[in-house]
């Protein structure tokens, strides 16, 4: 057993009757590293996290925690805690006895419950409230509580269940900066589940991005995003520009593409194409922009003409809604780095330029690591 | 509103009132209020409360003990008997036949009490029912006498409460969020642990509504004492029953109903009290 990983996930099942809530998974979390569990709701996120906890028992698979077999031992005897989705704190018990409740079931003796429960609340900067009950308390206080009450306990791992889903959107900046702070400063392993991808990118290590059941890729936070490598994850991440054309022929570092009725030189992904075969890569939006003139050929841009048919004024950025001239619609977003100016609408048609070595092929078009029934469940997303 | 206060007072506390001056009255030889002719002498002599003092005066202290420990163990025993069931139906059926098991609850209130009392006569009796069991299953070797005594009483109080104390318990304990239990269990707490230091406590409210809906009527009972208990159970809503509709002494009934009733009042107001402390909803 490798001495680095946390929790091991073995080839884990969930079935709910016949729905596979989990399918076929297998992750390896690093000790203290701040993982996050992406995907849209019903992807299987939070049975996954239920499991790790203890509270669902695996149809099939095999689950270790730091190194220790823990299929099927109960909640109460594994080395985790969790902070819930809405806190679950103990309505009728007050701060102090919320964040002692685990305490007596460790080996702390009980002298020493009250400077825990001192230490706890000074971690979440929540001194002074000892004597509050949670219905006296605001969401984020709650949220403050719910932290120290699993974190007094010492735990190897801690599992987060959407933990700042209720909160506003300026307290949510806040505590994802907060947790990452003292995931950091405590050194522990993050267990995170979420379905907002800015949030994972803030705070992870690595992401583990799920759909229906099956995890698409596991990566860095930077490379989840910048490289995906399925329709799916691209699409979830936000790269919505996904065109598709013929291999030509590949070479060390390119795969040569016509498409777009250009002959393209993409960067190579994981995986290898063969000449002939039918692709899609990704461009995104943001990666992407409009202009009137044709850019030199020196520069390496390609620009293709468009229709906008959208302008999305957002403060910091503009979002236009384009289509190309076979009618593919594409996303370009543009920073407003300069003086807005409310009448320029960039015309109805405009060219649309992009670096290709910025395109990201799509792994699982050709078949990577992902096996044939989980590309087809991609592409379903795709289409 | 003032129709609430019309039907509040005319049902109820103007009745309570005439209950009251009945009270202050002796009685003639029919057993009615006989007339006073002179209040001031009637109050000076300490007439109006002789009543009063009558109803603690033998034979009744024995009946008022056996009346509260009857009310007070029933409501032990429908605790005891209530709580599992409506953990049961609240926490472990399966959705679809809560509502299944929730009726077979309430069906008993279909039919009469006074025969559902009458029925277990027929399986409390020498050679009734629960006799012919206990004595096929061999744990005695001949039968014991149940009816007419105040363990007769007991079951039929307990069952005739029973549902409820099941109800309120059902509410409550169907409330509970179950993510507070998982939370329980994952900061290390054992099933045992996690009844004692959540479900119980956050369904307290349930226990005591129940307790109070079962403990007062148990303490005006006469139905199940007169049926099953013969002539040594007895309890005070006998007495008052017997006072009165025999024509003994309306008088004394009066009284001895109307400390029955403020003793009840009390409790009920110390429970109000007590819940909205605790910030409890019971809507009084």
């Amino acid at each position: 057993m490798d001495n680095d990983i946390s929790i091991d996930l073995r080839d884990i099942t969930k079935r709910f009757g016949e729905f596979a809530a989990v399918d076929h998974v297998s992750l390896a979390i690093r000790r203290g590293e701040f993982f996050s569990l992406l995907g849209p709701s019903g992807c299987g996120k939070t049975t996954l996290l239920r499991m790790i906890a203890g509270f669902e028992l695996p149809s099939s698979g095999r689950l270790s925690i730091n190194g220790v077999e823990c299929t099927r031992v109960p909640p109460y005897r594994r080395p985790v805690n969790m902070v819930f989705q809405h806190y679950a704190l103990f309505p009728h018990l007050n701060v102090a006895q919320n964040i002692a409740f685990g305490l007596r079931y460790r080996a702390v003796p009980a002298n020493s419950w009250d400077d825990r429960v001192r230490a706890g609340l000074a971690l979440v900067r929540l001194l002074g409230l000892e004597k509050r009950y949670p219905n006296e308390l605001s969401g984020g206080q709650r949220q403050r509580v719910a932290l120290a009450r699993a974190l007094v306990l010492e735990p190897r791992v801690l599992l987060l269940d959407e933990p700042l889903g209720a909160l506003d959107q300026k307290l949510r900046k806040e505590m994802q900066v907060e947790l990452k702070n003292l995931q950091r400063h405590l050194g522990i392993t993050f267990v995170f589940v979420t379905h907002d991808q800015e949030e994972a990118l803030t705070m992870s290590d690595r992401i583990a991005v799920m759909n229906a059941g099956r995890v698409e890729q596991v990566d860095t936070s930077a490379a989840v995003f910048e490289r995906p490598a399925t329709a799916f994850v691209a699409q979830f991440m936000g790269a919505t520009n996904v065109f598709s054309g013929e291999v030509l022929n590949i070479t060390q570092y390119s795969v040569n593409v016509r498409a777009l009725d250009m002959d393209l030189s993409l960067p190579r992904s994981s995986g290898t194409p063969e000449p002939g075969q039918t692709v899609r890569f990704v461009m995104r939006p943001e990666k992407m922009h409009l202009t009137a003139v044709r850019p030199d050929a020196a520069s390496g841009l390609i620009a293709m003409p468009v229709t906008i048919r959208q302008r999305i004024y957002q403060g910091i950025n503009t979002i236009w809604n384009a289509k190309t001239v076979d009618g593919t619609g594409i996303t370009i977003i543009s920073q407003n780095s300069r003086p807005f100016d409310a009448a320029e609408s960039g015309g109805e048609s405009a060219l649309a330029a992009f670096d290709p070595r910025h395109a990201v092929l799509l792994a699982d078009a050709f078949g990577s690591d992902a096996g044939p029934a989980h590309s087809a469940a991609a592409r379903q997303v795709l289409n | 509103m003032l129709p609430t206060w019309l039907v509040l007072g005319g049902l109820y506390l103007l009745p309570l009132l005439i209950l009251a001056a009945v009270s202050l009255h002796q009685a003639d030889d029919f057993g009615n209020a006989a007339s006073v002719e002179n209040w001031g002498q009637h109050i000076r002599s300490g007439e109006v409360a002789a009543n009063y003092e009558k109803s603690v005066r033998p034979p009744f202290p024995p009946i008022h003990v056996r009346s509260f420990v009857l009310a007070l163990v029933t409501t032990a025993a429908c605790l005891l008997l209530g709580y599992p069931v409506a953990y049961y139906i609240a926490l472990i059926a399966a959705p679809a036949r809560k509502n299944l098991l929730l009726a077979l609850v309430v069906i008993p209130f279909w039919t009469c009490f006074l025969v559902r009392i009458a029925a277990w006569r027929l399986i409390l009796q020498d050679q009734g029912l629960l006799n012919t069991l206990l004595l096929k299953m061999h744990l005695i070797t001949e039968p014991r006498q149940l009816l007419d005594t105040p363990l007769a009483v007991l079951i039929g109080l307990v069952y005739g409460e029973l549902p409820y104390m099941i109800l309120p318990l059902y509410a409550s304990l169907e409330k509970l969020d179950r993510s507070l239990l998982e939370a329980a269990a994952d900061l290390g707490a054992r099933p045992a642990a996690r009844f004692l230091r959540v479900t119980l406590p956050l369904t307290l409210p349930g226990i005591v509504a129940g307790s109070v809906l079962v403990f007062i009527p148990g303490l005006g009972q006469f139905i199940v004492s007169d049926i099953l208990g013969g002539s040594h159970s007895m309890m005070i809503g006998n007495v008052v029953n017997d006072l009165f509709s025999g024509g003994k002494d309306k008088p004394l009934g009066a009284a001895i109903a109307l400390e029955l009733t403020i003793a009840v009042l009390t409790m009920l107001i110390a429970w109000a009290w007590y819940a909205r402390r605790r910030g409890w909803e019971i809507g009084l």
